[in-house]
């Protein structure tokens, strides 16, 4: 019944998406293209051009949220998400470096896979090391920032090195599904699609890790296997998202949180509401980026930015305060 | 161990009387080899007469060294305000989100409405003042554990977004000399920098050592405080204009320098306690040296790749502040 | 002190000099026949001196990702290289003293890399600003370029010369009725970057006597060039499109066009226009030797029979 609810908005919003764009398209005329034969321009941009955002939308939203459940879900933490554990930046900096030795294309999931990797490491590694006597999921989201600042300095740097190179970039550095990477899609659509398919297969299992591990351990999982098996995944699905769009932040923040305040934490419905709700999300914040600050547009990663640091602070007050209390 | 000198006394640590000769000569020997360290090699006589203005040399390198100093102590001496006044050793001013404050207002001044760089400091202030009354009013009561090191984390990433819509509306040409300002560079600095600079560490760091007596009773709590007599109610707000006002110039100079403030508290505390004033002028020293030290690594040390002092301080100051609370854990394990 | 420094850096010049306005606003003191130039943009500004045959002490060079360096568009134009022409800076990378080490004479850089350091370049030797993307025309940005290094002479030779090579080529057409339009299409992200002025091809088409199409009108005045989504693509009317590719990155001809047929596929198919990719590092300078290759590379059969 509510996964109906999500299928409605997410075709209403996909309409509005396919509307929206340079040039607004009534509703009657986008039907009438994707019914009708093709006639003139207007076809080429809502089949080929606006379609295939919608289609890019739903990907990466899908995949962020469920990233950034199955991390809330394995590290027991509501303040986890690719974003915060630098999961993001450090794919962005690995695939503008790769960018920079003349890589393109599908084969920058790779190094992005290393660089994701490689920074949620590091962050794990710093949180031990600065964790105080406070709240340890803090000390993890501290970490996280700290390592994607130094990801994000050290892709400042390459980009000024040959701007010339980068221009065309900007959009994709702050994160936008107005502006994605085509030549990447072949390769990471199918990734993502496996990925999401694990996730939901795994689902169970990760659902007894959020009894605890021991509890787990005694039902007979092997919850070392299913932890690292679950990480990957996470960071395969958020790689996978930041190679097409950019670090868009906080829908694997933001989603997961949302979805949990509608119908519980566990279960495989919860799961497809997740991947359901993630590119509606990311659907109102490109719309909202089309229609703040009309006629100029900004970019998704920044209106997500701005929202998703709003709810960030809340969600931050309610825990310190509930902690206190 | 206590000091006298005329009418004046003060309680010293023993700790600190070593840690001060010690990091004074450091930071001497790192002004040695900044002045000497570029394209041109330079003789110990030039060296001697660079340090005191004269020549090319001196010109270019003098006010970028002092700059480093004295925005390094500066952002130092800001960060350890915030620790203590949150009462929490993460506390930076980038951190809390006051030099993003500075940041987003320095970008709409100066691109939407074309200031000057002296209006710009103000500005500037304004923007980190209204961040750090805002992650302050928010945290009040969550200080410990780390929670008004996450209300800055979120405040600054709305910031950030704010940055990025500034910063996205030029040219790809404008965005990246733009983010390089906003990760810390001081590739740019001048005889006006400094002079800017300068003016505002006269001003902002007598105050501070004027009012770094009355820091030690916050250490206790804010109650505590009170209960020996100390007017928190004034102190307190005093303090955070005086922290805003401490990294708000750096930044309009420097841009945002990441984890300065972070790392020279917690490395000065290791060296010689608790004590707020020795805390501070360790702090301040340490703060100044290591930004001295990442500048002349960035534009030496590659050479003629230039390497920003912001991404050396965030980069390699954060992997030796990792290790060294690594190392720390070690020894006291 | 700053003005004891700048007394004597000023000394050994020739006493003939004169005063400039840049394009940052700056009134600049100039030598009146600059022998040893700095130049701080390699395609820019490099790429200018060196058909002038202006006296260069060092150029800026960008870093190859192998780590090796080259003086993009001057090296594919006129063979330079680093370090015959000794390096000043890395690309965006400025060290001062780096520059005042090859004692320059005069130092040219742009708006967008060298403004904010021109307060210490201007302690090494004096500075010009250039602003070659604020909507000028190439040939009056080039005239100002050759009065600040002494070559306005050469410049007019070169200019009339450029003329006459184009009547050649133009071989009697009437070509005043084809419009062209510079665009570069973005393959990573699918948009269209539509340009008002584009170095050597604005040069070659404009003397030709072909007319700027109307959909230039999209960039801001005071730009050179606007980023616009693909789905603007069928605004596009000319009847000469005119793609660029970096060479030095191996892309092809046909890397543009592809490129163009992803953000806005079908729409080179239904163009009906001319199609032509030339070679970014040969065409975006603005150089006569460029810009002469640019005027060679328009089909021959062109033909337009009124403005479309």
């Amino acid at each position: 019944m509510r996964l109906g609810v999500l299928v409605v908005l997410l075709a209403v919003l996909a309409l509005i998406q396919v509307a929206f764009g340079a040039l607004w398209i009534p509703p009657a005329r986008v039907l009438e293209a994707l019914t009708g034969p093709p006639r003139d321009f207007t076809d080429t941009i809502i089949l080929q051009q606006r379609l295939p955002r919608v289609a890019v939308a739903c990907t990466v939203g899908a995949a962020l949220a469920v990233a950034g459940l199955v991390l809330q879900k394995v590290m027991q933490n509501v303040l986890v998400s690719p974003s915060t554990l630098g999961i993001n930046a450090g794919a962005t900096v690995a695939v503008v470096l790769a960018m920079f030795f003349g890589m393109s294309g599908g084969t920058l999931l790779f190094p992005a896979l290393i660089g994701g990797t490689a920074a949620m490491g590091a962050t794990l590694l710093a949180s031990r090391l600065i964790a105080g006597q406070g709240d340890r999921r803090l000390d993890l989201v501290l970490a996280g920032s700290m390592i994607g600042i130094l990801c994000s300095s050290v892709s400042t740097f390459v980009i000024s090195l040959d701007p010339d190179l980068f221009g065309d970039l900007m959009g994709w550095l702050v994160g936008d599904i107005g502006n994605f990477d085509y030549l990447a899609l072949p390769v990471v659509l199918p990734v993502v699609a496996v990925a999401l398919a694990i996730a939901l297969i795994l689902c169970p299992q990760l659902d007894l890790l959020t009894t605890g591990e021991d509890q787990a351990r005694l039902l007979g999982v092997n919850t070392a296997l299913l932890q690292g098996l679950a990480l990957a995944l996470a960071v395969l699905l958020a790689v996978a998202a930041v190679v097409v769009v950019g670090p868009i932040g906080f829908i694997g923040l933001v989603v997961p949180h949302l979805v949990k305040l509608a119908m519980g934490e566990t279960g495989r419905a919860t799961l497809v509401a997740v991947a359901l709700t993630g590119p509606c999300l990311l659907m109102l914040a490109d719309i909202l980026a089309r229609v703040a600050l009309a006629p100029r547009v900004l970019h998704v990663g920044t209106v997500m930015g701005l929202s998703g640091g709003a709810i960030f602070l809340v969600m931050v007050l309610a825990l310190v305060r509930r902690g206190r209390a | 161990m206590i000091l006298r000198t005329g009418p004046f006394s003060a309680q010293v640590s023993r700790r600190f009387l070593w840690a001060l000769p010690v990091l004074l000569a450091a930071v001497a020997a790192l002004v040695w080899i900044a002045i000497g360290a570029g394209a041109t090699p330079t003789t110990a006589t030039e060296r001697l007469s660079a340090l005191r203005g004269e020549g090319l040399i001196g010109d270019l390198r003098r006010p970028r060294i002092l700059v480093a100093l004295l925005g390094g102590a500066m952002t130092a001496a800001s960060g350890i305000i915030l620790q203590t006044v949150s009462r929490n050793g993460l506390a930076d001013p980038g951190l809390l989100g006051l030099s993003q404050g500075s940041v987003v207002a320095i970008l709409i001044g100066g691109l939407v409405f074309g200031l000057g760089s002296g209006a710009l400091v103000w500005v500037g202030l304004g923007g980190a003042l209204a961040v750090s009354v805002l992650v302050l009013g928010l945290g009040r009561g969550t200080l410990a554990g780390g929670g008004i090191v996450l209300v800055g984390l979120a405040v600054n990433i709305v910031l950030g977004s704010v940055t990025e819509i500034v910063m996205t509306s030029g040219d790809a040409t404008r965005f990246a000399r733009l983010a390089v300002w906003s990760r810390g560079s001081l590739a740019g600095v001048s005889a006006g920098d400094l002079r800017l600079i300068a003016v505002w560490a006269l001003v902002t760091v007598p105050l501070l050592l004027a009012l770094s007596r009355h820091l030690a009773p916050l250490l206790l709590g804010h109650d505590a405080a009170r209960g020996v007599g100390v007017d928190t109610r004034r102190l307190l707000p005093a303090l955070v204009l005086l922290a805003a006002a401490l990294s708000a110039p750096v930044v309009v100079v420097c841009g945002p320098i990441s984890f300065l403030g972070l790392i020279a508290g917690y490395v000065a505390r290791r060296l010689v306690g608790d004590a707020p004033t020795e805390v501070l002028v360790t702090g301040m020293i340490l703060g100044g040296g290591i930004l001295l030290l990442a500048d002349t690594a960035g534009r030496a040390a590659l050479a003629p790749l230039v390497v920003p002092a912001g991404l050396m301080t965030s980069v390699a100051g954060v992997v030796v502040f990792l290790l060294a609370i690594a190392a720390d854990r070690r020894l006291n394990r | 002190m700053i003005r004891l420094v700048l007394a004597a850096l000023l000394l050994p010049l020739p006493l003939l000099a004169k005063d400039i306005t840049d394009d940052a606003g700056f009134t600049v003191t100039i030598p009146d026949d600059p022998q040893r130039v700095v130049s701080l943009h390699d395609w820019i500004t490099t790429v200018m001196a060196a058909e002038l045959g202006v006296p260069l002490a060092g150029t800026s060079a960008r870093l190859r990702s192998d780590g090796s360096l080259y003086v993009r568009s001057a090296e594919e134009l006129f063979g330079m290289t680093v370090p015959e022409v000794p390096l000043a800076s890395i690309h965006g990378q400025t060290d001062p003293e780096q520059v005042a080490a090859l004692r320059p004479d005069l130092i040219i850089g742009n708006l967008g890399d060298t403004l904010d350091q021109r307060d210490q370049l201007a302690l090494v030797a004096p500075t010009i600003i250039m602003d070659p993307e604020g909507g000028r025309d190439p040939l009056d940005l080039y005239r100002a370029f050759a009065g600040w290094v002494n070559r306005s002479e050469l410049f007019e030779a070169k200019l009339a010369a450029f003329q006459a090579d184009a009547q050649g080529v133009a071989g009697g057409r009437d070509l005043s009725a084809c419009t062209y339009l510079p665009v570069l299409a973005n393959d990573r992200d699918g948009t269209l970057t539509i340009l008002r002025h584009y170095g050597g091809v604005t040069m070659a088409l404009d003397t030709l006597g072909l007319t700027l199409a109307d959909a230039a009108g999209m960039v801001p005045e005071s730009q050179s060039r606007t980023v616009v989504s693909a789905e603007m693509a069928g605004a596009l009317r000319a009847d000469v499109l005119v793609l660029t590719y970096l060479s030095s990155r191996e892309e092809t001809p046909d890397t543009p066009r592809n490129a163009f047929d992803r953000a806005a596929p079908g729409f080179l198919q239904g163009f009906g226009g001319h199609v032509m990719a030339v070679e970014r590092e040969r065409a975006y300078p603005i150089s006569f030797q460029g810009a002469a290759e640019v005027m060679r590379a328009l089909p021959a059969d062109i033909a337009c029979a009124e403005p479309r």
